[in-house]
């Protein structure tokens, strides 16, 4: 900051100017409360969820958030990497067995067990760059987690990108969600007009599973990987806003999350929307606990890795859009936008974690990375601005 | 177009078929074939309620081909005889739409009944193939001449269905008139896969005294819980399926669904009937209970589920009970219950999940009002008024909601004379 503090003051208000209007977070998911979640699960139950984390099986429970109780909703194990029998993460659907039941109009949350996140605040303050950036994400808050009164640590509750995040958020519900699950290094290179290529692996359908038509998202796949250079930008923007998805993987290399989009082993941890009756797609950020990776990051990070962002950026005029949108990150991945939420989160669950022996790591390595990321954050502004000039 | 295709089709059915097939029989020599079968098109509505979007099983399509059975009888000389019908309710769905009810054809699924029946001397015989366990009174009188469009709770919930085995069945008089049914069976339902294994089944009717019959009835048999998946990735791998008994009502809502079994699968019911001038009453309980051995979540014994259904009918044929006294004109009341639990201590967190160890209780309680009229001989007419209630609202259709679903149906109801 001391480097360059024209520019980041100049990039911290025309961020602040340029912020969407903060999304008003649902009660559930108010950051201002350390929120209590207790399960009451058959003990057996639970110890099948744990013993069998790999599983999806669901089983029934009853849940309590912050006092108000919601009866026979289904839990399973959930995650990639952060499967775990310890402390396992927990997918909550409140209708798994009692037909439309809803809480606060969500059919289901996330637990997520906080398993690869020292400092246990990684992923909240990634969603709230992504907000800043105008880009709808997952609302998030902590919670104390309790299985049948015992204590079984700090989490976060997270909303799931569903149809209600759609509607909030999109404006619109009617299209075909997709869930990336990775299962290979895939850099978005065309794999033939055979759907099984791309659906339900790596692409999950998570709306209209029964009468899913993925010709148009095999389309994009197409054009991206055999548009002539002069026609590339034309066809693409047939399925993408290309200037928000460059806003998309600017924020990603901002907050140097090296498990995105452009991650260090293919793509992986995003969501991707098409449109109701529309061929266009947008991308959600999802899992972003492994964010705030080093201070020192290149912006443009693996983009050439990946054939989408490698022949956007081609084009002069879109790495132009895609360093303004770097260089607009820089505003909120600093010490003044994120410190304060960081303590605020650190303050909220410092309790809380020490006391969680379900966490696989110690007390000095949670203190030692809470340390880490506020330095972190700080000192990663400065990096972000000399590289986007 | 498309809307008019489905009455238009009920109603050459109506007028064709019957008259085509009337008096139609085939001989040769000691041969006689003749066709059977019947139609039944629903129309159905459910004032005052709705479910999710996503919910299943629920009758909601308004206009519905509900069965169509079509087959034949055969005899051959005076000691055999037979039949094979198929219900191809499915077939005439997928042609007429707007349903889409998937395959139109699967011999498992549409097979009704195919067997041979040997009569041994005049009161015994003896039958072999494909058709109904001896137990439930309601579950054995044909789809074509209950009170009701609808099964009652009891015989949809815990009655065996169809299946391939023997059966020795006939008549004699110790005292009274005794009627009996003894089979053995490869499974309780070929058609489903809740199916058990072996089974034996056996009923006995005593008619008491003029008018009135008192039955029992029983089945034992077992139940296999299909493996578990080894390997989430081997997609020949399937998940395994509940098999338990079900707590399903007339509109299709299920109150109870399947949960995990394994082991032994017994039946025990008891019925009467009391006719009497133009008034007919029935009643009918049931009992199934099923084991759930290694069924637990980690792979624990259970308590065994237990169902339990009675049923109460009232049916006055108000006209047409003499000959000349104009077409039959039936009016029924019937009020009927299904409760499942299971048979272990009510303790700890009591789930609707399908390997739940203790069962969280569920219940329905339903009264049902019918008309039938038959305009003509093969002509049925029916109107039902269904009332279910259900003691668990968090389940009911409307989780919440506690109070009265009302389940309409009509139905036309066509037979090959």
């Amino acid at each position: 900051m001391r480097k360059y503090p024209v520019v980041a003051a100049a990039v911290t208000v025309l961020a602040a100017f340029g912020a969407p209007a903060a999304h008003a977070a649902d009660a559930i998911f108010s950051q201002s409360v350390l929120h209590e979640v207790r399960i009451v699960i058959d003990p057996g139950d639970w110890q099948a969820l744990r013993d069998n984390f790999r599983e999806n099986q669901y089983y029934a429970a009853n849940i309590s958030i912050d006092n108000e109780v919601v009866q026979q909703v289904g839990i399973r194990s959930r995650g990639d990497g952060s499967r775990n029998a310890n402390k396992p993460g927990l997918k909550v659907d409140f209708n798994k067995y009692v037909s439309a039941q809803e809480f606060h109009g969500y059919k289901s949350v996330v637990l997520d067990n906080i398993v690869q996140d020292a400092s246990m605040i990684r992923e909240r303050l990634a969603y709230a760059v992504y907000e800043a950036m105008g880009i709808p994400s997952p609302q998030i808050a902590h919670c104390r987690l309790t299985v049948n009164d015992q204590f079984w640590g700090v989490y976060t509750i997270i909303e799931s990108v569903s149809k209600p995040f759609l509607k909030a958020r999109l404006g619109e519900e009617s299209g075909n969600l997709f869930d990336y699950e990775y299962t290979f290094n895939w850099d978005f290179s065309y794999r033939g007009d055979d759907p099984a290529q791309y659906t339900p692996l790596p692409f999950d359908p998570e709306t209209n599973e029964n009468k899913l038509d993925p010709k148009d998202l095999i389309e994009f796949v197409r054009v991206v990987s055999q548009s002539s250079d002069s026609a590339l930008l034309g066809e693409v923007s047939r399925f993408l806003d290309v200037d928000k998805f460059l806003n998309y993987v600017a924020t990603e290399n901002a907050i140097a999350e090296h498990d995105g989009w452009v991650g260090d082993s293919g793509m992986n941890n995003f969501f991707l929307y098409q449109f109701g009756n529309s061929t266009m797609f947008t991308v959600i950020p999802w899992d972003k606990d492994t964010a705030f990776t080093a201070t020192q990051w290149p912006v443009g990070y693996h983009l050439d890795a990946n054939v989408l962002t490698r022949r956007l950026t081609a084009d002069p005029n879109k790495m132009k859009v895609y360093k303004d949108a770097v260089a607009r990150g820089a505003g909120f991945v600093n010490g003044r936008f994120l410190v304060p939420l960081l303590d605020s989160a650190y303050n909220q669950i410092r309790n809380a974690a020490l006391s969680d022996t379900k966490k696989p790591y110690d007390n000095e390595a949670f203190e030692g990375a809470i340390n880490g990321l506020r330095g972190l954050i700080t000192a990663r502004e400065a990096d972000i601005l000399a590289q986007a000039k | 177009m498309l809307g008019l295709r489905w009455p238009m089709t009920v109603l050459l059915v109506a007028a064709a078929v019957p008259s085509a097939a009337a008096g139609l029989e085939w001989r040769h020599g000691d041969l006689k074939v003749k066709p059977a079968g019947y139609f039944q098109g629903d129309l159905r509505a459910f004032p005052g309620w709705e479910v999710a979007e996503d919910t299943t099983g629920l009758r909601e399509d308004p206009r519905d081909i509900r069965r169509l059975r079509l087959g034949a009888e055969a005899e051959l000389g005076d000691r055999l005889s037979g039949e094979v019908i198929f219900d191809a309710n499915e077939l005439a769905n997928a042609i007429i739409p707007p349903d889409d009810p998937g395959a139109a054809f699967a011999l498992r699924r549409d097979l009704r009944n195919a067997y041979v029946e040997l009569a041994l001397g005049k009161d015994h015989f003896l039958r072999g193939g494909h058709f109904k366990l001896p137990v439930s009174r309601e579950f054995l009188t044909s789809a074509a001449k209950m009170d009701f469009a609808e099964r009652s709770l009891l015989a949809n919930g815990i009655a065996p269905g169809r299946d391939w085995g023997l059966m020795l069945g006939g008549e004699a008089k110790v005292a009274r008139q005794v009627r009996y049914l003894v089979g053995a069976f490869a499974g309780d339902s070929w058609g489903e896969d809740t199916r058990g294994g072996p089974t034996a089944a056996a009923r006995v009717v005593l008619e008491a005294v003029d008018g009135l019959e008192l039955a029992a009835s029983a089945s034992i048999g077992s139940v296999e819980g299909d493996p578990e998946i080894t390997d989430p990735l081997d997609p020949t791998q399937i998940d395994p399926r509940a098999k338990s008994l079900r707590g399903r009502s007339a509109s299709g809502w299920s109150f109870f669904r399947r949960v995990h079994v394994d082991g032994a699968r017994r039946r025990l019911g008891a019925d009467a009937q009391f006719s009497r001038g133009p008034f007919t009453v029935k009643a009918e309980v049931l009992h199934g209970r099923e084991e759930r051995n290694g069924q637990g979540s980690t792979f624990d014994d259970l308590p065994a589920v237990e169902g339990f259904g009675w049923s109460a009918t009232a049916v006055w044929r108000v006209m047409g009970a003499k000959k000349k006294s104009g077409p039959p004109l039936d009016l029924a009341a019937r009020y009927e219950s299904l409760s499942f639990d299971d048979v272990g201590p009510d303790e700890g967190f009591a789930g609707t999940g399908s390997r739940a160890r203790n069962i969280r209780p569920q219940s329905s309680t339903s009264m049902s009002g019918g008309v039938s009229y038959y305009p003509r001989k093969w002509v049925r007419l029916i109107g039902n008024v269904v009332l279910d209630r259900y003691n668990d609202e968090l389940l009911a259709p409307e989780p919440g909601r506690k109070g009265t679903y009302v389940t309409l149906i009509a139905r036309l109801q066509v037979e090959i004379p």
